[in-house]
Formats: C-alpha cells, sequence, structure tokens
C-alpha cells in the first residue's frame, strides 16, 4: 500500500491552513442571497391593501389581527385556535367570529411598518401604522376608565365598531398581552389621549388603599380584579407611567411609579421560585427602560431593582446544556424548545430577555453565556413535524441565533438563522402572502406571533446583507 | 520588524513546527501499520536520500525496521509528536489564556473602580502580542484593525456590523473575512502607544506605534497616485498583503484628520512629501477652481470634481501645511490657497446668507505653519467659521426649535453625538481660548452628568469616550467634583460594557467582536486621561478631538 496518498493529503492540508501567499486576491464574494424581504413587503403590502378595517358603520384603518390566508378578506368563522392558544385570548367576541383588531397583538406588526417606511423610503407603511395608533387612542377608550379595548381579553371588532370581550365579560377584561413599547409614538401622535390612557391605568388598576396592582382590570367602569402583583405585568405599568411622567412632566406619574415600585423591592430578594425569576427578568427589562425617564432617586431605584432581578434570575440553577431551557416554574420545571403557549415561555423568549438584559447594560455575564448555550441549543434542534409550530417562536429563534452571531462572530450561527429563515418562508408563507397562524392553521390570527416573525425576517436580511442605516427593533417584547 | 516580539518563543515555536512538519512529510496522515511499513521506496526521489539521515545518531543510522534512520519505533515517535503538538497548543494558547486570566482580574466587575492604566495597557499588549501582522509574506506589524475577541486572533468572518457601521467602510473585503489594518481608523491607538511609553518608560509601545507609520508609509503606497490604503474605504489586507477596499470600488477617502505627521515626517519623510503631493494631484481634480470628490482611486488618477465635503478641505489643508513645513514647497501652498478659495466663496449661500464650512481647527493649524499673508486668511476665515458654529451650537443648547443637536449616545455613519460637539469645543478652545467654547463644553458636560445611554441604542465606545473627555474637560475647566464623578463613573461603565472580561474592547453594545471603526481607541485615550488626572500625571495625554 502506497503512502502517497496521506502524504498528499497531509500537505494539501498544511497548504490549506497557511496563509494564502500571493499577491493575486479571489474573486470577489458574491452578494450573499436574501429571499426574506420581498415576502415581508408583499405581507406588510397585503395587509395595507386588505387587512384594514373598511368594515361597519366606521372606518378605522386598524389592522386585522386575524383574516383569511385564501381570500385575504374578513373571517367570517372562528376557525381552530393553534396549539395552546386560549379561546377568551382571540380577536373575536367570545365564540363568535374573529373579526377584531387588537394592536397588543400586533404590536410587532406596527414596528415592522415603521421600520419598513425606513428601508423603503416609502411612508405608506408608517402612514398606516400612525393613523391605526392614533384613531386606536382616541375613538375606542372606554369613557368611564379611559382604558384601551387591547391586550389579553379584549379586542375592537371592526363590524359593530365596539369593543369585543373575547372572554365574555360582560365589562370586559383589561390585562396587558405585553408590554406596550410604542407610547413614545402615542405620545407624539395622540398626547391627550395618551396621557387619559395612562391615568386610566394608574385609576382604574392599583388599588389606592393598598398600593396593589391588579392584573385585571373592568374595561367599561372600575373594578379591580386579581390584585397579584405580578411583577411582569408591573413592569408594563412602569414603563407607561414613567413615559408618561417624562412627556407630561405630570407628577401623579411619578407618584403611582414611586408606589408600585415600593411593593416590589421589598419582595424580589430572597429565594424564589422560577415563575417568579422568570417574571421579574421581564421587570428587570421594564424597569431599566423606565430608569430613563424619570429623574433620580426614582431612575436609581429602578436601576437598583433591576440588577436585583438579575440575580435572582441568574442565581437560578438553570443548566441549559442538560436541560435545554431555563427554570421558569416551581421544582425546577424548564422551558421548553418550541412547543409555545401562553404564561409559559420557550427557551428562546427568555433567552431573549436575557439578550435585552445583556444589551442594556445588566452587571451579569451570566446573561452572555446563557444567550450563548441556548443559541447553541437550537443550533442542533428542529422543531418536531408534529408540533403545531407558532410563527412567532420561529422569529425568536432566529432572533436568538442572529443575537449569537453578532456576541461571536461565529458564522454558524447566521447560517442557523437563514435556515430556519427559509423554512420560516416554507412552512407559514407558502400560498398566500399572509402567514399562517401555526404550521396546522389555514388561517391568519397574530396572536402567535406572525409579526415576530416578520420582525426577525427583517432583523435576518438586514445582518445577511450588513445593513445598519436602518435599525431592526429589538425582538424582545414577547414577554 | 517585529522586534518587540518575543523571540524565544518564536523560535520555539518555529522548532515544534517544524518537528511537526517533518513527521507530517514522513508519515502522513496514515495509520499505525503504514508507520509500521517503513519509508517508501519513492520517498528518497523526492527527498533526497540522505533527509533522513540528519535525524540518526551514529551507528544507528539508517536501521530498520522501523524506520531508516530512526533509532526509536514508530510508537515512540508517535509519541513525541502528539507531545509536540501539545506543547505547540499549549504555547499557543498559554499566552491567550494569561491575558485572558489577566482580564478577569484586572477588569473584575466587582472592582469599585478599575485601574485605567492597566486596563489600556491590557489592550495594547494584547495587540502587540496578538493583534499584529504575522500572516502572509509580508509580517508587517501592522495592527489588525479588527480581530476575535474570543480567540485573539484573525477573524474567520465579516462580522456583524456595530450599529450605524456603513458596509464599504470596514477594514476587510466585501463578505468575507475581515483581515484589514487602516491605520487611520487606529490613529489614536498609535497615539495610546506613544503615551503610554511615556507614561510606563516603556519603549516598546511607542516603538510598534512607529514601526506601524514607517512600514505603512513605506510598503503601502500607491506607485500611481502615492495614495495611501487606508481612510473610510481602504485598507491594508494583512493575509494577501495587498490593499483592499472595504466596498466595491478602491476609492481614497480620509476618515478624520490625520494629526500624526509630525511622527510620519520623522519615519518616513520622503513617503509622506509624496502622499501630501499625490493629495494634490490625484485627489483634487481641478487645480485651478480646488474642485474634488472626497473619493478618489487610489490605483490610478482618476479624480472627478463631485462631492467636495468641506471637512476633507480640513484634512487636506492638514496635511499640506505640514509638507510645506518640512519641505517649503510652494506647490503646498498653492494647494492650501486653492481650497480655502475655493470654501471661501462656497461659504456664501444663494440667498447670501453665510455657512460654516471647512470649521475652523485645520485652517488654524495651517496657519501656525505657513507664512504671512496665506496665514492671515486663514485665520480670518477660521474666525468667521467660529461666528457661525458658535451661534448654531449656543441656540440648539439653549432649546432652539430650529436647530437639531446630535443625539447623546447614538452614532452611525456621519453622525456624531453631542459628546463629540463638544470634542470640537475642545478642539477650538485649545487654539483659541475662546471663553465662548469653554462655556458650551460645560453646557455639553452639564448634560451628561446624569445621563446613561438610551434603551437598545447599539453604544460605540467612541460615544463614551467622547462622554468621558467632555467630563474631563468640565473638570478642567470649572473645577467642579461631580465632572470628575461623573468622568469615573462613565469610565467604569465604559471598562465593564466594552471590556467585560476579555483583553480587548468590543466594537458596540450589541457586537462582540474587536473593531476599532466604532473608537474603541478613542475610549483608550479617554481613559488614559482620567488616570492621569485622578493620579496628578503632568503628563500630556492626547486631546481626544481627532473624531471629526
Amino acid at each position: 500500500m502506497s503512502l502517497r496518498p496521506p502524504i498528499a493529503i497531509g500537505l494539501a492540508m498544511l497548504c490549506a491552513m497557511a496563509p494564502a501567499r500571493s499577491a493575486e486576491l479571489p474573486k470577489a464574494a458574491p452578494v450573499p442571497a436574501s429571499p426574506f424581504l420581498p415576502v415581508i413587503y408583499k405581507y406588510a403590502d397585503t395587509l395595507l391593501e386588505r387587512g384594514r378595517d373598511t368594515f361597519g358603520p366606521i372606518s378605522t384603518g386598524f389592522f386585522l389581527s386575524a383574516l383569511d390566508r385564501t381570500t385575504l378578506g374578513l373571517l367570517t368563522n372562528r376557525p381552530p385556535a393553534p396549539a395552546g392558544v386560549r379561546e377568551t385570548s382571540r380577536a373575536g367576541a367570545k365564540n363568535g367570529a374573529l373579526t377584531c383588531a387588537n394592536l397588543q397583538h400586533d404590536e410587532n406588526l406596527l414596528r415592522l411598518l415603521f421600520t419598513l417606511s425606513e428601508l423603503s423610503a416609502k411612508p405608506k407603511y408608517s402612514n398606516a401604522a400612525a393613523a391605526a395608533l392614533t384613531a386606536f387612542l382616541t375613538r375606542t377608550p372606554s369613557t368611564n376608565t379611559h382604558l384601551l379595548p387591547w391586550g389579553e381579553h379584549l379586542g375592537w371588532d371592526v363590524l359593530r365598531d365596539e369593543p369585543a370581550p373575547a372572554d365574555g365579560a360582560r365589562l370586559g377584561t383589561h390585562q396587558f398581552f405585553r408590554p406596550w413599547i410604542l407610547w413614545e409614538r402615542c405620545f407624539d401622535l395622540a398626547p391627550a389621549a395618551s396621557q387619559q390612557v395612562a391615568l386610566g391605568l394608574r385609576e382604574h388598576h392599583l388599588n389606592p388603599r393598598t398600593g396593589a396592582l391588579a392584573l385585571q382590570a373592568d374595561f367599561a367602569e372600575h373594578g379591580l380584579h386579581d390584585e397579584l402583583d405580578d411583577p411582569r405585568q408591573a413592569g408594563f405599568f412602569l414603563r407607561t407611567w414613567a413615559i408618561a411622567y417624562a412627556r407630561t412632566g405630570d407628577e401623579q406619574f411619578l407618584r403611582a411609579c414611586d408606589r408600585l415600585l415600593a411593593r416590589f423591592e421589598k419582595r424580589i430578594s430572597g429565594p424564589v421560585q422560577g415563575a417568579v425569576a422568570v417574571s421579574s427578568l421581564s421587570l428587570a427589562i421594564d424597569c431599566a427602560g423606565a430608569a430613563h425617564h424619570v429623574p433620580k432617586p426614582l431612575s436609581a431605584r429602578l436601576r437598583t431593582c433591576a440588577a436585583q432581578a438579575d440575580e435572582l434570575f441568574c442565581g437560578l440553577p438553570h443548566s441549559l446544556k442538560e436541560s435545554h431551557g431555563f427554570i421558569i416554574g416551581s421544582n425546577l420545571v424548564v422551558s421548553r424548545l418550541w412547543s409555545a403557549e401562553p404564561g409559559t415561555p420557550t427557551t428562546a423568549q427568555v433567552a431573549l430577555m436575557c439578550l435585552s438584559r445583556y444589551e442594556n447594560g445588566a452587571k451579569l455575564l451570566a446573561y452572555r453565556e446563557f444567550i450563548h448555550a441556548a443559541a447553541d441549543i437550537y443550533r442542533n434542534s428542529s422543531p418536531p413535524p408534529e408540533l403545531d409550530l407558532w410563527p412567532g417562536t420561529l422569529g425568536h429563534v432566529i432572533s436568538l441565533q442572529l443575537a449569537a452571531w453578532r456576541s461571536t462572530a461565529r458564522a454558524e450561527y447566521l447560517e442557523r438563522a437563514r435556515e430556519l429563515g427559509r423554512f420560516a418562508l416554507d412552512k407559514f408563507f407558502d400560498q398566500s402572502p399572509l402567514p399562517r397562524a401555526s404550521t396546522k392553521s389555514e388561517h391568519y390570527e397574530t396572536i402567535t406571533g406572525a409579526d415576530t416573525l416578520a420582525l426577525a425576517l427583517v432583523e435576518l436580511h438586514l445582518q445577511v446583507l450588513h445593513i445598519t442605516a436602518v435599525r431592526c427593533p429589538s425582538n424582545s417584547i414577547d414577554r | 520588524m517585529l522586534s518587540t516580539m518575543n523571540l524565544s518563543q518564536v523560535a520555539r515555536s518555529g522548532a515544534l513546527l517544524a518537528i511537526n512538519l517533518q513527521c507530517l512529510m514522513v508519515w502522513g496522515f496514515s495509520g499505525i501499520g503504514k508507520l509500521n511499513s517503513g519509508v517508501p521506496a519513492w520517498f528518497g526521489d523526492k527527498f533526497g536520500k540522505n533527509v533522513l539521515r540528519q535525524f540518526s545518531r551514529g551507528s544507528d543510522a539508517g536501521r530498520q525496521p522501523h524506520s531508516p534512520a530512526m533509532k526509536r519505533p514508530a510508537h515512540t515517535w508517535i509519541l513525541r509528536r502528539l507531545l509536540a503538538n501539545a506543547l505547540a497548543l499549549a504555547l499557543a494558547g498559554g499566552s491567550y489564556l494569561q491575558l485572558c486570566a489577566r482580564a478577569a482580574s484586572e477588569l473584575s466587575s466587582d472592582s469599585a473602580a478599575p485601574d485605567l492604566l492597566r486596563v489600556v495597557r491590557l489592550y495594547a499588549d494584547t495587540m502587540i502580542e496578538h493583534g499584529r501582522d504575522t500572516y502572509g509574506p509580508q509580517q508587517s506589524g501592522l495592527l489588525l484593525s479588527a480581530l476575535d475577541r474570543g480567540t485573539l486572533q484573525l477573524l474567520k468572518v465579516r462580522p456583524a456590523p456595530p450599529g450605524g457601521i456603513r458596509r464599504g467602510d470596514r477594514p476587510g473585503r466585501a463578505w468575507v473575512e475581515m483581515n484589514g489594518a487602516n491605520p487611520m481608523l487606529d490613529q489614536n491607538l498609535l497615539r495610546v502607544f506613544y503615551t503610554l511609553s511615556e507614561l510606563t518608560g516603556e519603549a516598546r509601545y511607542a516603538r510598534v506605534a512607529d514601526e506601524e507609520l514607517s512600514w505603512f508609509f513605506h510598503h503601502t503606497m500607491s506607485p500611481k497616485t502615492s495614495l495611501l490604503p487606508w481612510g473610510e474605504h481602504l485598507s491594508w489586507d494583512v493575509v494577501w498583503d495587498v490593499p483592499i477596499s472595504g466596498g466595491e470600488e478602491m476609492m481614497h477617502e480620509f476618515a478624520r484628520p490625520w494629526v500624526l505627521w509630525d511622527q510620519c515626517y520623522r519615519l518616513a519623510a520622503e513617503p509622506s512629501v509624496r502622499f501630501a503631493l499625490g493629495l494634490w494631484e490625484h485627489q483634487i481634480a481641478n487645480q485651478k477652481t480646488g474642485g474634488f470628490d472626497r473619493h478618489a482611486p487610489y490605483f490610478e488618477h482618476g479624480p472627478v470634481d463631485g462631492k467636495d465635503f468641506a471637512r476633507h478641505a480640513g484634512f487636506y489643508i492638514g496635511t499640506w501645511c505640514y509638507a510645506w513645513r518640512h519641505t517649503t514647497n510652494e506647490v503646498f501652498l498653492r494647494a492650501i490657497e486653492t481650497l480655502l478659495a475655493r470654501f471661501e466663496r462656497k461659504r456664501v449661500q444663494r440667498d447670501g446668507s453665510l455657512a460654516a464650512t471647512i470649521g475652523p481647527l485645520d485652517c488654524e493649524l495651517a496657519a501656525t505653519m505657513v507664512p504671512d499673508p496665506l496665514a492671515s486668511r486663514l485665520r480670518a476665515f477660521a474666525a468667521k467659521e467660529d461666528e457661525l458654529i458658535l451661534a448654531r451650537l449656543q441656540a440648539g443648547l439653549s432649546g432652539a426649535t430650529n436647530v437639531d443637536l446630535p443625539p447623546a449616545w447614538q452614532t452611525g455613519y456621519s453622525a456624531g453625538t453631542l459628546a463629540g460637539e463638544a470634542m470640537f469645543c475642545l478642539a477650538r478652545y485649545e487654539q483659541t481660548g475662546n471663553p465662548a467654547y469653554q462655556k458650551l463644553i460645560v453646557a455639553i458636560a452639564d448634560r451628561y452628568v446624569d445621563a446613561t445611554p438610551g434603551e437598545d441604542v447599539d453604544v460605540w465606545p467612541m460615544s463614551f469616550g467622547h462622554v468621558i473627555s467632555t467630563e474631563l474637560a468640565a473638570q478642567r475647566l470649572a473645577a467642579k467634583p461631580e465632572y470628575l464623578q461623573a468622568a469615573l463613573r462613565f469610565a467604569r461603565l465604559a471598562v465593564e460594557w466594552f471590556w467585560q472580561d476579555r483583553p480587548l474592547p468590543r466594537a458596540s453594545l450589541k457586537t462582540g467582536h474587536y473593531e476599532t471603526i466604532t473608537g474603541c481607541d478613542s475610549l483608550a485615550l479617554a481613559l488614559l486621561d482620567v488616570h492621569a488626572l485622578i493620579h496628578g500625571l503632568t503628563n500630556r495625554i492626547p486631546s481626544n478631538t481627532i473624531d471629526r
């Protein structure tokens, strides 16, 4: 047997390892392919043309939160809910057709539209988003509470032009679905109405006697439910009031922040269970965000609270390599990779919360390691074919891979994001410009994060082509 | 060239590499059976009959069966080879681990106040050890303008860009691994190196900077245009040893003013003059009107009269004044006068109003070197620029709604921060002592005293550097303790956020690699200034005012 092949291979490898030694540069590398943006423009264009409220007595211009993917029109029925979606949270009155607009379900869609206008220099996208926001803030608040018909259990029925309680509650149930990151835009577009909403939140969600925060409140009249002091929900309120203070100078908002924060300052130290820690992580993001808008000493207290929440979350014995998830519940229950449901974040969702803290100055480098570890898990994991996958989940994983790519400069993360992006086009944007509500659904419904996936695909496009003139909003609000 | 490298380390690595290569050439990637079968018949024809005898000793030479020239059996050689490999890996990894350990101890986030000199030295030492060009046929010793912070090695990709950084401005070819050296992007790092030598008494830092400037000016200049592969779009590829562009065209454009001309004339006088001439002949399209475009082809003559961004005229004037001082060649005076005249005209708007153009800094600098009447004309021009600029800044800071002030933290292409404006004010104040600039510096410092970067902003290290330098300038001008406290707070944050637990700073808050385009060199300079102030040092720390 000759030794020539091994030697040749060895020398070839040596040559490959050695730096190139030629003054002749190799041919210029081709521009990488990015098929994602045209699909997103088509999605946005379709919504602008077919997915806005032109129904009923008043054409509000709100974006429908559910549509028929085939006719691109209003749904006349109530399609089966994607796996994990609660009927009481869908974009329709209880047991009714899905004919509602819920701006909190569409929050990332609005952010997407503002971004697309920057990318394309076409104002039609941001104009549509701004019009929807303005109309929503000025036309839909409860006259009694000034709360908005949005969130976890409310929507705006575009046929009847009235609030629609998804849970069937007579007075409607107001509860945040996710943090509202668009307050600054709201104050730009409709300052007085935005101030009223912020005041309504203070008057109708806070117990004036105890200062406890009600998770839910009646929409149509004053009425507090579930005074649970949930850290996650508290963060949404703190963010709202901090921005309201910054934009109005109204000290009522400072006092509301102070009062609510005081309740959590006491609770956020010491041993806690996973669920509280994840909820506190979300609170940390909002505390840090709110701190930018209020003066000392409140800003310092908010930052301290965020830092305590960081310690609390990072102090849990997360072992991603072994368990493939973060501890998110009692008895060391860990997050799941692909299976989503309300109130139970996936590993990618938690990792994106870590990312938000990491990129906003959290002291703990543990966050960086969590992000990398979570990205590694998804690099080697694909959604089970039998799973009813949500688009939002895929969007989170794509954004997570991109975060790891930015942090490590390792190409495998970007490549994985591209793979998942192509998978997303294939599985969700097939046969229609509107994405499916889930891999097993035929209709469009944003509660499962079609907007989040779209945002992730824009982020992917910008990363693939190294575009920085437009900055993609952070994909970390699904918490 | 690499005189500052550890020679014994190079020798050891070389010896180990040689052993490994020999083993690999003889045995290839073969199994034990092949190893035991001895050397093939063709080996002597290919490498010479006696090549392996060099490894033999005395009467053992040529002994079989394991090898013709080795007295030990094959497994001993395999073992030795494995040991050699392990040792080579240990040597390569040793210094990396040492630096990481140093980073961990010196950048500990528990530390209330990190030793800023040590932080900057760690950065400089790491660059000297891992961040110089030891690649390709020409091991130039140039400092890499981007590195993998995790491995402290060349980047294997073109990493994600920091927010606001354009594709074509980065130190590497488009879409492939980013391996460029761009001294203009590293200018403040070179100034840091010179300063470190003064602060520490160790000449090696200044030597590295000298070597970079000397090699770059002597080896990379375009033979036809005498322009250099640096600035906004060009760099030197350290692997391929050729000038490259971050975009599609080889366009010369200044990225910021070049303030190291004194060093360049000391180290490479003749190339420095050639560059200055090249700038006049190949960047300026119309030598009568001074028409130019900030872009000019590097390889061939081909300037056009297009987008003559005014600030670039300042950079050219700042180049030619040194050339005049060193040569007294009248062509440089003519060049300065031509551009000055151009912008004296362009300052007048169509409606008769006046607008600032070149800015006062480079004109004032040139006025200190060139003779009258040009010097006086330059000074008068600078004074008028002052009027126009001051009016805008004063209005903006007093809340005028028709003046847009820059953002506090977010930076991007051609878009600096408010602290960047303070750096301009500082530079001008240092030139003239104009109290109006002093007031502006203090007013801007006040705005940052309690500030933190906004949510989700991809902050650059340069922004932090400018904020720190603004607070230090205010401290020196107004002597209030809050400015120094603010500078210290920002310095501590900057170390925590950009260095983290690594010896090199990262390019921005949302990226993880090292890349000087976002101004980690400016941040390092600011940290040295903090160190000097809190330790009462009398050493002159260069002003952090060249990012404009």
